[in-house]
């Protein structure tokens, strides 16, 4: 069946059964491989994506709910790396191996979009994603900065 | 292979002289994105590098070959960081690109001589050997370049000076490096220069640098294994024997055929791997054993992975079933234990005699169980096999062992094989034997001449696994009149590929009087091992520091203090200094509200049985159990001896990261085992630290030595977390943790909160 | 003394002639209507198969991992455990030398051929609604085309004499009812297709009938109100599939009921628990015509009024801006569910399903909500191809208390009518859940 999904503002056709995790279609059917295939059962949050603006796991989103939605991936954020979480990222040194960090920069752009400077509460209950090499304190520390940044 | 290869076969030096005029600089491949071989490495025999090390090209971008992948760890950066030192270029001018093995292969080993053993192409980046070959290389090029100004502007070249990419002169003349590039290269220099000595330093040691592909990874740009998209790719979903060693009856085909973008199914054939002929393989080949499995070929992964659910297949479960569950396996383990060893690993003095005499005699048994690697790029590989040829895609952690995997496993002859590194969704040791690699390669075989994108999904990532083995301690100490142990009987037992690391090597056995260190295999056991972060150690440690605990307190010392007396003994310094800093800055003693307590815990990841080797970490953790036994931590405070550190911010990400690692190993790590299968499959049942469980983690670099080293760091906290906050619960609870996880237990207890 | 012996003498007699005849009543084989007949020339497989797939025989008579129709299923009873029978022609461990009658008289009438009674965990009282054709056709199935299995099942472990099976008889004098399916002619063909198949050999009420106190169903048909109005069993809630009300099941129509029953999903809800068992293994199988059936009966049959249920859309405010000081269940909700279930608590598409008007956080009893969240959902298999949305166990990750308070959350968001779950009925139920209890929960039926 063929969907038209809006991605990070771009109209684009899937060819793919209507089950087919929003994951995989993303991936494979649009070659936007930034959002990664950690668990494929929404434990691990390394597909998050926003879907009208909110994170939701595209590995347990079925592409057929997706259409007539706006959902943006982390190519989405910024393609120069210039969004401002993404400078912090960078300057903060926070990803080891970095698959988890695109799903972990969505959550945390979500987050921000709610709540613009998040308490170490509200960032324990939005970014409940996995990072197997252990990136929590500089991702915390990095969430802070950039809600500083984001207020100047 | 051209003559100038050939020549280059005794190393990079002669490479670079041996090239002579040959050696042109900056004309050959385009700028490609930064760090990674997505694209295939078109050919290595073009190349126009300084050496195999190092490349500038005409837009000044310099780039550095890279052996040992990137899981995480930073040695991309690290590299880099060596030429930038040396060539005095601009950071943002430099990009790391993988080392290709096949090219180190036909130069005869040109990387893989560097560094010895397991250093090559692995481990960390900071050995001496592999960071004079860096910036022996970066010199030269900057001499070469220095020379060819000189020669141009009519001065001495050693009058001239390199600053962020220019050379300049007093007279007020300068350039960039770009404008002399082809005539450096004709240069030949009377003699290489010597890297810089620690002194002369400038950017080591004084810029941390973070890791230089952190903007690709932010904006979704780098490519994993998982992220190779070639033209004409298919994907292939696979499972395995769910009992290793078991045996494929039959599967059938008909029954998915139909399905949408269906393409085939590919059945794979245990194979025995022996040695490849010349080749060394630099991990053992048997772990890499294709076992027996099926793939479904289908056009995209969830085609693939839907089919291959579908599919009907009957295995012949093999020996391995007769583990019924997990319990019996303990209790094989335990029951080697219990017994006297197959080898002695470490015998001083009489322990028997000792016992003898009575007194404070402390026994104990532990266990720790089968845990994975959970890294979060589950495994995959693509590969193309064609008649006469293979390409391979992988997120390895060691890209020569799958070179030579594939080798083996295609009999293709090795300048036909290419093996390209990505970028590595996390290790942790999980990546090395190139058994992941190898399966791919073997169902790519059945799938000729179409790259095939094998993907293993989380679950079978979980459940074909090369754990963390299994592993029963029985551990005997006497304690002498001034309360420290007199004597140590340890055995330990677990299955085939256990490691014993940490335990007869380390401090404690070697500063006592007497010791009987003793392990044995329990050969039955049909599940694979493998190394996970702190192979040995992270078992070992938690047997050592936890007995270490109890004999303190049966000496009724202070558990930090009793442990200053003992390393008071041994001649490495760093022990003592650990735990001075640690006292000092973790609060120790200092009074905490009921129901809260810190524990320590020290121990050395890779001294080998060494003074001044490897690298000492202790850690203080501060917990809280509830009246109901809900654990919390609330913080961690580690300081480690590795000598020196090269870039600090780097060291101090890979502390953090370990330290919640060994959290997480202690606390929650356990695979079941049900008729010989994995029981656990996902996130879901195999539970990791998050976000909100991170404790505060202080990391001090107060107890370094200063020693001239620059050890590992990688894996030192996975081993003393753990037992710290064993020992942190039982001052709260009595209760004394002696198998991991410690979730399993039930920690409730009398007062308190 | 004496007199007093001559008294306990006689009582001890009357009482040994009394049990004597109840030992032969509750042994003895009753007749079936094909006694003396003898099955006749095997048919095709097709014939056979669907009827021992409307009745879902595979679901309790075979083992996660063993052969078809083998049995050795272990049903937890608060005597001890039984094991489902191995029913595949094997001569010696299977049904192979029981003929049509034994056959008939064990599926409708819940007797083997010796005597011995079945435990009612064996739905005899609902199968004996079956036809004579149906029964013939089963039992061509097994003897014809089904594999002989040489493999015994595990003994019962009930302790004498609690194993004692002729008071069985007893409790079927009480509630079991004789007869075969008898059409209404006051109804069409399709109600009365829809109502022998519910009845007979979907055994519906098996699960969605309350039970009283001996665990009989309440009602066995229509003419009981209780019929198919809800029940608790094996820790799930199987909802009420009566007619039409503005909750749960009530609001779906025939369609959606049949596309449920066919593919395992609808805009409503997603099979789990035990009604992923027997879609798995039954409904999918069935025919559109028989689904449609099913459904149009089930929605003829009367149902109470009860309130109507409504989206409210309140709820999401709860999740803009700061969640610090929300309610742990709240807070749980966005960490752990919203990511798949929405903030809105809609569905995704046909595959994750909606929590806002679901049938399960209306219902009085939360057993459905805590299981799944405790043991999470196994996977839908429709067509054969295992579906691969499927709720995630939180056994392991999530805290009794955390599961309390987030199953109260999500029975009383977005215009739900459950009410709070305590700590307890947690705790109770992932105790009886796990495998390894020794408490597990009674008599597990699918
Ligand atoms: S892949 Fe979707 S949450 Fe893990
Ligand atoms: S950075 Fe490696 S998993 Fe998060």
């Amino acid at each position: 069946m063929a969907f038209t999904l809006n991605i990070n503002g771009t109209d684009m056709e899937v060819e793919a059964a209507p089950e087919t995790p929003l994951l995989w279609a993303l991936r494979d059917h649009l070659g936007l491989t930034g959002t990664k295939f950690g668990c494929g059962i929404a434990q691990c949050g390394a597909c998050t994506v926003h879907v009208d603006g909110v994170a939701m796991r595209s590995c347990q989103f079925p592409v057929e709910a997706a259409v007539g939605s706006q959902i943006t991936t982390v190519e989405g954020l910024d393609q120069d790396g210039q969004h401002v979480l993404q400078k912090v990222w960078t300057e903060m040194n926070v990803p080891q191996c970095g698959y988890c960090q695109s799903g972990m920069l969505m959550a945390v752009a979500s987050l921000l979009n709610d709540i613009p400077e998040p308490t170490d509460a509200d960032i324990d209950l939005y970014v409940d994603n996995i990072c197997r090499c252990g990136t929590y304190p500089r991702v915390r520390a990095a969430i802070h900065k950039a809600a500083e940044l984001m207020k100047a | 292979m051209t003559e100038r290869f050939k020549l280059s076969r005794r190393g990079f030096i002669t490479a670079m002289l041996g090239a002579g005029g040959a050696l042109v600089m900056g004309l050959s491949r385009p700028a490609v994105a930064a760090t990674v071989n997505a694209e295939p490495w078109d050919s290595f025999g073009e190349a126009t590098s300084f050496t195999p090390w190092l490349r500038m090209d005409n837009d000044g971008k310099v780039t550095v070959y890279v052996t040992h992948p990137d899981i995480g760890n930073g040695p991309l950066t690290q590299a880099c960081a060596y030429v930038r030192e040396e060539l005095a270029c601009r950071w943002e001018d430099i990009r790391a690109e993988y080392a290709a093995p096949e090219r180190n292969e036909a130069l005869g080993g040109v990387y893989s001589e560097v560094g010895g053993a397991l250093a090559y192409f692995s481990g960390r980046s900071t050995s001496e050997p592999r960071r004079t070959a860096y910036m022996t290389a970066a010199a030269g090029a900057r001499e070469r370049l220095k020379s060819a100004a000189g020669e141009a502007w009519g001065v001495a070249s050693a009058e001239i000076t390199v600053s962020e990419g220019m050379l300049s002169h007093s007279s007020g003349r300068s350039a960039p490096f770009t404008e002399f590039l082809s005539v450096a290269a004709a240069v030949t220099l009377a003699e290489e220069p010597k890297p810089k000595t620690r002194e002369e330093w400038t950017f080591l040691t004084k810029v941390d640098p973070a890791k230089i592909q952190i903007p690709e990874i932010v904006t979704g740009k780098a490519i994993y294994g998982m992220d190779i998209r070639v033209p004409g790719m298919v994907y292939a979903a696979l499972r395995q024997s769910p009992v290793m060693g078991g045996t494929l009856v039959s599967y059938d085909f008909e029954a998915i055929r139909h399905m949408p973008g269906v393409r085939a199914v590919v059945e794979v054939k245990p194979t025995e791997p022996g040695e490849p002929d010349k080749m060394k393989a630099v991990f053992p080949l048997g772990p890499s054993a294709v076992p027996a499995a099926v793939a479904v070929i289908a056009d995209h992964y969830w085609q693939a992975r839907t089919a291959l659910d579908a599919l009907p297949v009957v295995w012949d479960d093999g020996p391995g079933a007769k583990w019924a569950n997990t319990e019996m396996m303990n209790d094989a383990a335990m029951g080697a234990a219990r017994k006297a060893g197959d080898n002695i690993e470490l015998s001083v003095g009489d322990v028997e005699a000792e016992f003898k005499k009575g007194g404070k005699i402390l026994e104990a048994e532990y266990l720790t169980p089968y845990c994975d690697q959970v890294q979060m790029e589950p495994l995959n590989c693509t590969v193309k096999v064609d008649k006469d040829s293979v390409e391979v895609w992988t997120p390895s952690q060691h890209t020569q062992q799958v070179f030579v995997v594939t080798v083996q496993e295609t009999g293709v002859a090795p300048e036909k094989v290419k093996v390209h590194q990505t970028f590595v969704g996390g290790g942790f040791g999980r990546r090395v034997y190139g058994d992941d690699s190898r399966v791919a390669v073997a169902v790519a075989k059945g799938y000729p001449g179409v790259p095939v994108h094998v993907i293993w999904s989380r679950e079978e990532s979980v459940r074909q696994g090369r754990y963390r083995p299994l592993m029963g301690a029985h551990l005997k100490a006497r304690l002498g009149e001034d309360g420290l142990p007199s004597a140590l009987l340890a055995r330990v037992a677990g299955g085939p590929g256990f490691f014993t690391r940490g335990l007869a090597d380390t401090a404690l056995p070697l500063v006592l009087p007497n010791v009987q260190i003793e392990s044995s295999v329990v050969r039955d056991f049909h599940i694979k091992t493998g190394p996970l972060r702190g192979p040995g150690f992270n078992s070992n440690c938690f047997f050592l520091e936890s007995f270490l605990d109890d004999m303190a307190r049966a000496a009724g010392e202070d558990p930090l203090d009793y442990r200053i007396r003992i390393y008071e003994k041994w001649e490495d310094e760093g022990w003592v200094k650990i735990l001075k800093v640690l006292k000092e800055k973790s609060g120790w003693g200092s009074p905490l509200p009921k129901g809260q307590a810190r524990g320590v815990a020290i121990g050395n990841w890779g001294m080998g049985g060494k003074p001044h080797h490897g690298t000492t970490l202790g850690s203080v953790v501060h917990a809280e159990v509830s009246n109901s036994g809900k654990l919390k931590v609330h913080r961690i405070d580690v300081a480690f001896d590795t000598g020196r550190v090269m870039n600090k911010d780097a060291v101090q990400v890979q502390l953090e990261g370990g330290a919640i690692f060994g959290l997480n190993l202690a606390l929650n790590e356990k695979l079941n085992v049900e008729h010989g299968r994995i029981v656990e499959g996902n996130y879901d049942e195999y539970p990791v630290i998050r976000m909100g469980d991170t404790p505060e983690i202080h990391v001090h670099f107060e107890a370094l030595t200063d020693h001239e080293r620059y050890d590992e760091i990688g894996e030192p906290p996975v081993g003393p977390v753990g037992p710290a906050l064993a020992n942190a619960i039982f001052e709260i609870t009595g209760k004394r943790l002696r198998t991991q996880p410690f979730r399993e237990h039930d920690l409730s207890w009398g007062g308190g909160v | 003394m004496k007199r007093r012996g001559r008294v306990l003498g006689h009582l001890l007699l009357l009482a040994l002639v009394v049990a004597g005849f109840a030992y032969w009543y509750g042994t003895r084989l009753p007749s079936s209507s094909f006694d003396g007949k003898v099955a006749g020339e095997p048919k095709p497989v097709e014939v056979g198969e669907y009827a021992a797939r409307v009745s879902d025989c595979v679901a309790c008579h075979t083992t996660e991992h063993g052969k078809p129709f083998a049995g050795g299923l272990e049903m937890g009873t608060p005597l001890g455990s039984i094991y489902a029978t191995n029913i595949t022609p094997d001569r010696e461990h299977g049904i192979g030398n029981y003929s049509l009658a034994d056959f008939d008289r064990a599926v409708r009438r819940g007797v083997a051929p010796d005597g011995r009674r079945l435990y009612p965990a064996m739905p005899y009282p609902s199968y004996a609604k079956l036809s004579d054709e149906d029964i013939a056709a089963m039992y061509d199935y097994f003897m014809n085309h089904v594999e002989p299995v040489a493999e015994a099942i595990p003994a019962s472990n009930i302790p004498w004499p609690l194993s004692a099976r002729w008071p069985i008889e007893y409790w079927n004098l009480l509630f079991y009812r004789e007869g075969t399916y008898q059409p209404d002619p006051t109804k069409d063909a399709k109600w009365n297709r829809g109502a022998y198949l519910v009845q007979a050999g979907g055994h519906c009420g098996s699960c969605h009938t309350p039970r009283g106190t001996a665990m009989q169903e309440l009602g066995l048909d229509e003419t009981d109100p209780a019929f198919l109005s809800g029940a608790l069993l094996d820790g799930w809630y199987a909802p009420a599939l009566r007619g039409e009300s503005g909750n749960g099941i009530g609001r779906w129509t025939e369609d959606e009921i049949v596309s449920f029953l066919k593919t395992g999903r609808n805009k409503h809800a997603v099979v789990f628990g035990s009604m992923m068992e027997a879609f798995n293994n039954s409904t999918t199988f069935m025919t559109d015509d028989d689904l449609s059936a099913m459904a149009h009966y089930m929605k003829s049959l009367p149902r109470d009024p009860e309130p109507v249920w409504e989206y409210d859309d309140s709820t999401q405010a709860i999740f803009a801006g700061g969640m610090s000081a929300a309610e742990p269940g709240a807070q749980l909700y966005l960490q752990k569910c919203s990511h798949c279930h929405g903030r809105d608590g809609k569905a995704r598409g046909s595959f994750v399903p909606p929590l806002a008007g679901s049938s399960s956080l209306l219902a009085d009893t939360p057993a459905s909500v805590i299981n799944i969240i405790v043991n999470g959902a196994g996977r839908v298999v429709a067509n054969g191809v295992p579906d691969s949305y499927r709720m995630p166990p939180y056994r392991v990750t999530l805290k009794d208390q955390d599961i309390a308070d987030l199953a109260t959350f999500v029975r009383k968001s977005w215009g739900n009518t459950g009410g709070a779950v305590t700590v307890e009925e947690v705790r109770d139920l992932r105790d009886r859940t796990n495998p390894f209890s020794d408490r597990v929960i009674l008599l597990q039926m699918r």
